[in-house]
């Protein structure tokens, strides 16, 4: 048997810990465009230099051997031929499989904006493009960001902090679009200005000024006013890696490869996980990617079980749970905030707790049920909330109740969110 | 291994075991931090708050089998050891706080003070002594050998002081 994961991010690593897990030794190879590990969550730390590359590494040292992987690094794959188990990579090299994942992941998309093709303007999805906005910084003084969602916003804190000046252009009328919502939105934008970055919300980037060596001098917003740039980092959301499937038969939308519940493509032997992948959210009931972290290392681990042989399911898919540590403030936000239900009932909540924090919660509830919210400062029973929300647990005095969650309201009761 | 059974017909809610956390986990020991009035910079693994039914609840780390606090770590800080417990390296914790977001139960905190990683029970594996369990007045929190890190049980008789 020989398994072949493509990708080496959070899904694919987890997929082959819990193949060994599962018991099998037989051969694991992963083959990866990346040129070590890296936690994508942290590459505005290392774009920053508060981070190394080593420090970035998520993996216990030594893995590669402890685990007894093959990994072909810097390699890209370029097609496939399911009917003969072959993916071929650059240089048309064949590599067999038994049993395949796809883990390769989505990469930053660059909005159509005229002028915005040229130097000194970046995405953040890779470590290259972390290691290109570091080695450029002591050269910059203005970096324009575009998009304020968790990247930009928490790349923008980041660059604030080491002295640069940050301008962040976001579309929607507040930052967070997808995690906060209007008055919480509100909040974050002021905390963003007072510490210094210059917000633009509800704003468009129409043009990219460029001197006539192709150096950024400016962007220009689409109610012609100019703001004066030396670099440009494109955060507005991503594309997942597919293309080179066209043509395989592997069931695809434009927002990724479709999965059923066993991390399984349209092709039974070829399996998907992490942010390449859809599949129905169970909050919002729509199929989507599910773009974070422990979702990615969830299907990963579900899809290595499966993979050998195994019959474990997902049966609590959603993307839709954030933590960011924004400007010393924690802020979590759990189901769909950003598209509620009109049948939904919002409270919002603002006290001091006992450490003298201002505070906020945010729910949105039905007749049963907390259905969402967002926690602003005080986060500590935040693992709660995503409990009763992803579990969709009856709250026995409702209301009351979902205003002061904590993890003793349900005694020793065994509980799983996974 | 040490395992701590916690007996909750026995808890009285006399919140011994958060300060003996926070004595334990404080450098310096002696709570030094709340005796200079700096009651911010520190805070407890463990919690004893009332449940559902206004009975009152020691809240500890469970140590899970499939811990979501570990597959949500982004870091590779939060790790399942060999031995059963949940374990944070604190200089590879970045404060990203999606455990938080994860623990079902409320047992991955956030720290006070400067430096922002998160929290959680180390089932004190770097000392001698169990604190939680060293200063528990009524035997609610007791430390056998066992085969797991923690168990919850309910006898019949409370305890009355």
């Amino acid at each position: 048997m020989h398994f072949v994961i493509v990708g080496s991010s959070a899904a694919g690593t987890a997929a082959a810990r819990s193949i060994r897990k599962s018991g099998s030794s037989d051969k694991i190879t992963i083959i990866t465009e990346d040129s070590e590990f890296f936690s994508r969550c942290q590459l505005h730390l290392l774009a920053s230099g508060r981070r190394t590359h080593e420090q970035a590494n998520f993996l216990p040292e030594g893995w590669i051997d402890s685990a007894d992987v093959n990994i072909l690094w810097d390699t890209r794959v370029t097609g496939i031929a399911p009917g003969k188990h072959t993916i071929y990579t650059e240089g048309d090299s064949e590599i067999k499989y038994n049993r395949l994942l796809i883990a390769t992941g989505s990469r930053s998309w660059c909005p159509p904006i005229e002028g915005i093709e040229g130097e000194f303007t970046f995405g953040l999805r890779n470590m290259c493009d972390a290691d290109k906005i570091f080695s450029v910084l002591p050269f910059m003084q203005s970096v324009t960001i575009i998009g304020a969602g968790l990247v930009g916003c928490e790349l923008a804190a980041e660059l604030s902090a080491i002295g640069k000046t940050v301008n962040v252009i976001e579309l929607a009328p507040y930052p967070l679009p997808m995690q906060l919502e209007e008055s919480t939105g509100k909040r974050c934008s002021e905390l963003m200005q007072k510490s210094g970055i210059n917000m633009y919300c509800g704003k468009k980037a129409s043009k990219i000024k460029r001197s006539a060596d192709g150096i950024p001098k400016a962007v220009i917003l689409d109610n012609g006013e100019s703001i004066d740039t030396d670099l440009i980092v494109t955060a507005a959301g991503v594309r997942p890696n597919i293309e080179w499937l066209e043509g395989s038969e592997i069931s695809t939308d434009k927002k990724g490869i479709l999965i059923n519940e066993y991390c399984q493509t349209s092709i039974p032997d070829i399996f998907a996980a992490g942010d390449v992948t859809v599949m129905e959210d169970i909050l919002l009931r729509s199929v989507m990617p599910s773009p974070i972290w422990p979702t990615a290392i969830h299907q990963g681990r579900i899809a290595g079980i499966n993979m050998t042989g195994g019959h474990e399911s997902l049966t609590r898919n959603t993307g839709f749970r954030s933590s960011v540590r924004l400007l010393g403030n924690n802020i979590v936000s759990l189901g769909p905030v950003s598209r509620p239900d009109p049948a939904w009932e919002k409270q919002e909540i603002k006290y001091t707790n006992s450490r003298g924090q201002t505070c906020i919660k945010v729910l949105y509830m039905d007749d049963e049920h907390l259905r969402a919210a967002i926690l602003w400062g005080d986060i500590t029973d935040a693992g709660v909330y995503t409990d009763v929300i992803i579990n969709n647990r009856d709250l026995p005095a409702k209301r009351e109740l979902a205003t002061s969650l904590d993890g003793a309201k349900f005694g020793k009761e065994e509980r799983d969110i996974l | 291994m040490k395992k701590k059974v916690i007996n909750l017909s026995k808890c009285i809610g006399c919140k011994n075991c958060e300060l003996a956390c926070i004595e334990a986990h404080t450098e310096g020991g002696k709570v030094a931090a709340y005796l200079a009035g700096v009651q911010n910079s520190v805070r407890s693994r463990t919690k004893v708050e009332l449940d559902n039914n206004g009975k009152r609840f020691p809240q500890f780390c469970r140590h899970c089998d499939e811990p979501a606090c570990v597959e949500a770590c982004m870091s590779g800080a939060l790790q399942k050891q060999d031995d059963g417990l949940v374990i944070c390296d604190t200089e590879k914790c970045v404060g990203c706080y999606m455990c938080v977001m994860s623990c079902p139960y409320g047992n991955a905190r956030p720290s006070m003070g400067d430096k922002k990683i998160m929290i959680k029970c180390d089932a004190c594996t770097d000392k001698d002594c169990m604190a939680c369990a060293d200063v528990c007045p009524t035997g609610c929190i007791t430390v056998v050998e066992g085969d797991k890190a923690i168990e919850y049980i309910e006898e019949e008789k409370p305890c009355i002081l």
